[in-house]
Order: C-alpha cells, then structure tokens, then sequence
C-alpha cells in the first residue's frame, strides 16, 4: 500500500476544527472584505464621474487606504496561513488537492497577481488619475479579486459536494459541482455585505464632510446590503444539493450545526432588512457604533457559516474519497488486517509517561484516527465522552465507530488496536481501571473482531443516506 | 526498487514541474532579494547616518500625501536616494516577494509532497510562525515609509529597522531549515519525538548566510534600476556616490556569497545518483555558473570605473544578465542536490498523476490575459507619473 504517515501534532486542549477555523474564519472574512470591497469602490467611482455623488471620490481614497492596509497585508497573509494551517492538520488532504487542482490554483495564482498590479497602482497613483483610468484600474482590480473566488469557491466546495468527479474524475467535473453555485452566490453577497458595512463605519470616521454629505455616502454604501435579503433563499438552495447526511446534520441531527445555521442565516436576514428599511428606504444614518455592531454581526454569521461549511463535511475532507482522519476508504480493509500501526513510524512523544506497551499502543492509534476530531481530557474529550461507558460498551462502540455516530469513519486498524485505544481510554479515565493483558486474551480479541466484521468498512453515511439511521 | 540512476529519462511531466518551480522560485528571488538586502541595508545605512534635518520630515501632520513622505526624500536635499527608495517600495516589494512565493510553493507539493509536508509539520508552531512574523514586518514597512517615521528618535527607528530585518531574515532561516530537514530523513523521528523547534545542522548556518549575501548582491542592481528611472529627479552627486556604494555592496556580497557557497550542500551534487540524463548538467552548471560569476563582477566592476555620468546608471545588461545566470546556476545545482538526494525515481509516478488533472489550458490562456491586463495596469501608472 502506498500509504505515507505524516508526524501528527496535537494542538490540546483544543481541537484542530478551532484551530483551522479560527484562521479560516479570519481569512474569509478578510479575503471577502477585499472582493467586496473592489466593487464598492467601482459602484462609487461611478458615482463620482456621474456626479451622482460629489463626496464619493473622496472617500474612496480613504476607503482604498484601509482596503491596502487591512486587505493587502492580511488577505495575503491570512490566506498563506491558511495553506499552511491545512498541512498542519491535514497533509493528505491538500496533498490530493493540489495533485487535482493545481492548474486550478496557479490560475488563481494569475489574478493575485493582477489584483497586486492593479491595487498597487490605484494605491499608488491613483489620486493623479483621471476618472476613466481609476475606472479601469478597479474595475481590474474587481474583477481579479472575484475571480479569486471564482477559483477557489470550485475546490471547496468540491471538497463537500463532488458531484460527478467521484466516477469521472475529471478537473471539470469536480470544480462546477452540484454546490458550486450556491456557495459562489452566496460568498459574494457576504462579500458585498462586508464591504458595505466596512464603509459605513469608515465613513463615520471622514473628516471634514457635514452629516449630510456622510449619510448620502452610507445610503448609497447601503445598496450593496440588499442582496442579503435573499440569504434563506440561497441557505435553501444549498441544503437542496448537500448529500443527505450533511443536510440532517443540519436539520436537527446535529444540535450544534442547527444552531449555527439558524444564527448565519437569521443574522444575515437582519443585516439585509436593516438595510433595505432604515438605509434605503427610511435614509438614516448610522453612527459608528451601530456600524461596528452590524459588522460584528456579519463577522458573526461569517464564522457560523464556515462552522457548518467544514461540519458538515464529516467524517470526510473529501466527500467520499478521504476521511478527516487522512485515511481512504479503500485502505481500511487493509489496515484491518495489517493494523494501522503498521503504516506509522513516528513513536510517540510522551511515550515515558505510559506505562506500557499496550497504552503506548493505545495512544498511537488514538493519535493516528481520533486526534483530528477528539483530544483526550479537553474540546470533545473521549474520555468525558465514554467516562459512564463499561468496557464492553467502549469495545462495541469503537469497532463499530461508524454506527455509533455516523459522522465518524469506520474503524481503521485490527481487534489488538481496537483493545489497546479501550485500555487507553479507560486508563486517561482513570488509572484503576486499566485492564492489563486484555489485549492477549483471545476471547476479547474474538468478539472485537465480530463487531469489527459486523460493521464492516463502508461508511456509517450510506446508513443514513438509506433512511436505515439508528437515530 | 528502482535507483533513480537507473532511470535514464525523466517523464514530461516531471520536466515540466521542475522547470515551472525554478522558473517561478527565480522570480521569488528576486523580490525576495529586494526585502532581505533591503532590510538589512537600511539598518546598517541607519546605523550609519545621523538623524535627518527636520526638513526633511515634509508633509507634517497626518494626511494623504503623508503616505509617500519617503518618495519626498529623493530630492537633491537628500543625501542617501538607496535609503528612500527602500523605504518606500518595501511594502510592495514584500507584497510581490509573497505573492511571488506563492507559485513555487503550489510546484514543490507536487514535486516533493511528502518530504516538504512532513518538514512543515516537523516544525510545526516554528513554521507557523513565518505568518504573524511577516505581517508583523510588513505592517512596520508601512511606518518606516511614513514621514512620522523620520521624526521618531533615532533609538526608535534603529529598533523599527532592527526588528523589520529580523524578521526577514527569521523568515528566510525557516525556509533554509526547513529546506534541509524536509531531506535529512534519518532524522525525522527523533526531531518528532523530541518535539524540537529548531533543527540543528552545520549546514543551516552557512546556507542562510550564502542567501543573505546573494540578496545584498541582487538587491542593488534592481535598486540601480529605479534609480535610473528616477535619475532626472534627482541630484547628480547623490546618484554618484549612490551608483558607487550599490556597486561596490554587489560586488563584495557576490564574492562573498560564491565564497560561502562552497561551505554549503549545494555545490556536492552526488552525479551517480542522479537520473541519466541530469548526470551531465552538475559540471555545466559549474562552468557556466562560474562564467556568469566572473562576467557579473566585471560588469559592475566597469560600472564603477571612469567618472560618474547618469548613463552610468543605466541598468548594465552584462551584470544583470550574468547575474540572473549565476543565480539560475545556483538553483539549479540546489535541485540537482536534492534530486540526488531523495529517491527521485519513486517520485516521479505521482509527478505523472498529477499532470493527467486537467486545467492547464484555461491556465496558459488567463496567464496571457492576466499579463496583458496587468501590462494595461503598468501604463496607466506610468502615465500619471509623467504628469
Ligand atoms: C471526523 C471526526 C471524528 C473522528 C475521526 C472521530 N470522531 Fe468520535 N466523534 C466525533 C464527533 C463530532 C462526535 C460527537 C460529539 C458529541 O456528540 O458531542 C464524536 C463522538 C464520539 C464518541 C461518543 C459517541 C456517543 O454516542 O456519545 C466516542 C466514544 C467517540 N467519538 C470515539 C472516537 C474514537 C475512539 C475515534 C478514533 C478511533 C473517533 N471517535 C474518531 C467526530 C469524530
Ligand atoms: C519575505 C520573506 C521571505 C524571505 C526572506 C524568503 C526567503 C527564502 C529563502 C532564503 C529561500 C531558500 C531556502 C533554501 O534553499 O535554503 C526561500 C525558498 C522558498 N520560498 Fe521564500 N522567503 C520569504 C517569503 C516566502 C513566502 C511568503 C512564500 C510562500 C508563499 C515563500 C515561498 C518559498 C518557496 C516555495 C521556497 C522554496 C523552498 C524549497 O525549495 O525548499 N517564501 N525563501
């Protein structure tokens, strides 16, 4: 088997979800920030040459400066981190990414680089310009920066939704999936959202402008705040093409997904119908407070909605063709027989602090399949998880692993292995009650393998998808 | 299993990653030269030249035009024209230099995916770390351009310019650490099991110095550059003792770089492991490496010969291009190093799957696009400079 073991770094008491969230979160709503933030300055530079709006060119290059600063230096930033970051928690997983979709992503690679030209300059020289050829160097700079996400919103979303890339395998068939659409659609419409609620808040700061001159600026920012009204639509539309499982997770399945939905979608309505009654319709003006309060509110909706985009992903980075875990669904048969150990050849860090072989066995395999979703004492802790659970109910439990939450994968290593995390488990519970030998003793081994074979190594989500859920 | 000296050919595919990744990991040099030596030079030109008359410090108070205070500078009042320029092109230069970075780091995980993957995570918090240290430089780059920055106390700014620099060159260390290690694969389970943070080799030292020196080399000849675009704005004598000072800085840090070279890895290509047909590119990368290596110094050697004229400045096409041949030399023999060093033959298969995904034409066609658009972008700002 060309398995290839990667070291693995734990990052407890936190699980690595937070920490990929917490940067993917920061990075989204900055690289949003700057899509959004091209076309609100193309919207307004339009409004300066029509002489729509005469205070628009000023504010512009205020709004420009704080775009560079944030957007430059962050955006970029924030999205190295973000590859880095996903080789820290998952190798395998960017691996076969970049291998699928490198083209794909030295495109994107290509308006970066456009994004850079055309920003810098505008930044640069853009106050010696005249009105058609800042018009032309954001309008460039826009349309880089969405095509940026025009790329990457393929691979991700492929990475929940692969559609017809499971049989073709194909770049094509892969990047316009079924949830390709909605997720464009809709991190646009944040993306304009953000933008907006950015330039209300910088123009609260705008010297040397009276209220009114500022309150023509933030009804006309409020504009591109509409679109968000039509966020159920696009929530429902995305529910509409996710695979089934995930949608039940989020329909109730999973307590903490429903909540997270429900508050993305309920706070992205709030933004939208604020927006179209008190800025469009009734012209107010929003002060500086209530300008950062409604951004926090989308920065609130952004991590909700990157919550449930990486949740519902489970127990796969890569629908159907990886696990969360690094380990494909073709290899667990194997490593059924061989035992996962066999593959991994880094011994353990805190090897002196276990007793014995078993638990350091018991550790190892842990680390090797649990430690991308669980710690041990900490975030989702196993052993407050099965802290109640006698022996024999962590033993059937752990070998039908995909039965007990169909959002795990299946079991991925022999009985000894399975024995050995038990012991484990039961030991970080409490040191009393480690079973020593257990883990020779046929009888224990033998039922472990009946659980193992009775559960088999398809994935606990065809239950679900078959309507057959024990739930 | 297959030796990769066995193999006489490589696979096209193979071919066209590696070309891809030094061509691009070229480019990335380059900027990166910009903001290494760069840095490096503004500290020492600091700790150099006493405070700037108050003078100076135009556009008080903070303001629009208060961003470009450093352009200001590259008036005839000023004495060091490099300073000001260095100052304010180095948020952009950082900019590019990551941007740039970007393109050989998507080639290499298709190159040496596990062994750069498991360097990374060897490393672990000290990798990561390369992303709040350069946010940390690029934000400071940004006030070291302000004109406020000129009327900080001189402690202030020498501690700025101290700390912009360290982080540059922390940034580089972790590269050429991570570089080594992601080969040194005997040590790998040790280095995890002890949880270490720094990897500890008698090689890392000497290499990152190399480096260091390579970017004090390249960095004045793109500063030339500028200057030479800038040359009617500016005075005769500044760009006179300029032109001399970045001349001599290149010349002295090639020497020296080619010096450390040899105290490096990169030279000792084992040829007899490498795959047929790179056997025989180690010694003509000595050769022409040690021929552009001669011709760069004579080029800047000459550019600083006779009295001062501003056609002197003009970018030296001998130095440059030889320059750019010894550099090319260098990052050859350092893959060819490595090529020799990891079992090549077993990587090439996954180079062949990764060519067999799709999307290299929509790619070639948004790259000409993309180079047209950007190529409008770079008229544009040229027009409003000439207004
Ligand atoms: C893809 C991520 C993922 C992986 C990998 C994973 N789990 Fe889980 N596991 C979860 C989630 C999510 C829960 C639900 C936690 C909750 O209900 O609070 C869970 C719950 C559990 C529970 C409690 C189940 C119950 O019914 O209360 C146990 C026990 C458990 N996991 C053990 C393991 C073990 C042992 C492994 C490794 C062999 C593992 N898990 C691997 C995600 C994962
Ligand atoms: C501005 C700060 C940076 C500096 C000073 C810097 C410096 C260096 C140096 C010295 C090397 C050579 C390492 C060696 O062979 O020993 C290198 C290689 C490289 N750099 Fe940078 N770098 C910087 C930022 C970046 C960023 C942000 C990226 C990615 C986005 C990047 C991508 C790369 C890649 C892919 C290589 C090749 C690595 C290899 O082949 O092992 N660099 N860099």
């Amino acid at each position: 088997m060309e398995f290839q073991a990667f070291p693995v770094n734990e990052f407890d008491p936190a699980i690595k979800g937070m920490v990929i969230g917490g940067v993917g979160i920061v990075h989204v709503f900055l690289a949003q920030f700057a899509i959004g933030g091209g076309f609100l300055m193309l919207f307004f530079q339009w409004l300066a040459t029509t002489g729509r709006n005469p205070h628009a060119r000023r504010f512009l290059d205020g709004y420009f400066k704080v775009l560079v600063l944030v957007s430059f230096v962050l955006g970029a930033l924030t999205g190295v981190a973000m590859w880095f970051t996903t080789i820290q928690i998952s190798p395998r997983t960017i691996g076969v990414m970049v291998t699928e979709y490198h083209w794909i992503w030295a495109t994107e690679w290509t308006f970066f680089c456009l994004e850079v030209v055309a920003g810098y300059a505008f930044y640069r020289y853009g106050k010696r310009l005249d009105d058609k050829s800042r018009f032309t160097l954001l309008g460039l700079y826009s349309i880089a920066a969405w095509f940026s996400l025009f790329w990457i919103n393929g691979i991700l979303s492929w990475q929940l939704t692969p559609g017809g890339w499971t049989t073709e395998r194909t770049v094509w068939s892969g990047f316009f999936n079924p949830s390709f659409w909605p997720s464009l659609i809709f991190r646009t419409i944040t993306a304009l959202t953000i933008a907006s609620l950015v330039a209300c808040l910088v123009i609260t700061t705008m010297k040397g402008v009276d209220r009114a001159a500022r309150r023509s600026l933030q009804n006309h920012a409020a504009w591109l705040l509409a679109p968000m009204t039509l966020m159920p639509l696009l929530g429902i539309w995305f529910l509409a093409v996710i695979p089934d499982d995930s949608r039940s997770w989020v329909l109730g399945g999973s307590a903490a997904m429903t909540l997270f939905m429900g508050l993305a979608l309920s706070a992205s309505l709030l933004i939208g119908l604020y927006a179209l009654i008190g800025l469009i319709r009734t012209r107010l003006f929003i002060n500086g407070a209530t300008a950062a309060l409604l951004l926090a509110l989308a920065f609130g909706a952004t991590a909700a909605g990157e919550f449930v985009r990486e949740g519902v992903r489970k127990p796969f980075t890569i629908r159907e063709y990886l696990y969360s875990n690094s380990i494909r669904p073709d290899e667990i048969a194997t490593l059924r027989e061989d035992g996962c150990l066999s593959v991994d050849p880094y011994p353990l860090r805190n090897a002196d602090a276990l007793p014995d072989d078993t638990l350091r066995m018991g550790a190892q395999v842990y680390r090797m399949q649990c430690s991308v979703c669980h710690t041990v004492a900490g975030v989702n802790g196993l052993t407050h998880l099965t802290g109640t659970w006698s022996v024999e109910q962590k033993r059937m439990n752990i070998a039908k692993l995909q039965h007990t939450k169909p959002f795990m994968p299946p079991f991925a290593g022999n009985a000894a292995e399975v024995e050995a995390l038990v012991q484990y488990l039961s030991w970080a519970h409490d040191a009393d009650s480690y079973q020593t030998d257990t883990i020779n003793n046929p009888v224990v081994l033998s039922e472990i393998q009946r659980w193992l074979d009775d559960a088999g190594t398809e994935a606990g989500i065809a239950l679900v998808s078959a309507g057959k859920g024990e739930h | 299993m297959l030796a990769s000296s066995d193999i006489t050919s490589l696979p096209m595919a193979t071919w066209v990653y590696l070309v891809l990744y030094i061509l691009t990991l070229f480019v990335h040099f380059v900027f990166m030269a910009y903001v290494l030596g760069g840095g490096v030079y503004l500290l020492f030109s600091m700790a150099r030249t006493s405070a700037p008359s108050p003078s100076q410090g135009e556009g008080q108070g903070k303001g629009p035009d208060h961003e470009h205070a450093a352009e200001s500078l590259t008036t005839p009042t000023n004495a060091d024209p490099i300073n000001a320029l260095l100052r304010d092109w180095m948020p952009f230069a950082i900019s590019a230099a990551i941007t740039a970075g970007v393109a050989p780091l998507l080639f290499i995980q298709i190159l040496y995916q596990h062994r750069f993957y498991t360097a990374n995570l060897l490393l672990s918090h000290r990798w990561m770390a390369i992303v709040p240290v350069l946010i940390a430089a690029f934000y400071l780059a940004y006030v070291v351009k302000t004109g406020r920055f000129e009327r900080m106390q001189r402690h202030w700014r020498a501690a700025i310019l101290a700390i912009v620099a360290g982080c540059f060159l922390f940034v580089a260390w972790s590269w050429t650490e991570n570089h080594l290690l992601s080969l040194d694969r005997a040590r790998w389970e040790s280095f995890y099991v002890e949880s270490r943070w720094v990897y500890r080799s008698f090689e890392v030292l000497p290499r990152l110095a190399m480096w260091v020196a390579l970017t004090l080399a390249i960095m004045p000849q793109l500063v030339r550059w500028q200057l030479w675009a800038k040359r009617e704005r500016s005075a005769h004598d500044a760009l006179s003792q300029a032109n001399r000072r970045l001349n001599v800085i290149s010349l002295v840090a090639l020497i020296i770089s080619a010096a450390l070279l040899a105290f490096t890895n990169i030279p000792y290509v084992d040829a007899t492991k490498l795959p047929g047909v790179l056997q025989d590119w180690v010694p003509t990368q000595y050769t022409v490496g040690g021929i552009a290596l001669l011709l760069a110094c004579l080029g800047t050697v000459a550019s600083m010969r006779g009295s001062f004229t501003t056609a002197k400045l003009r970018p030296n096409a001998l130095s440059m291009l030889a320059l750019s041949a010894y550099v090319f030399a260098v990052l050859k023999l350092r893959e060819l190093h490595r090529i020799a060093a990891v079992d090549f033959a077993a990587l090439t298969p996954q180079h062949e799957t990764a060519a067999q995904s799709g999307g290299v034409i929509v790619f070639l066609i948004f790259t000409l696009i993309n180079v047209v658009l950007a190529g409008v972008c770079i008229r544009i700002a040229r027009r409003a400079l000439k207004t």
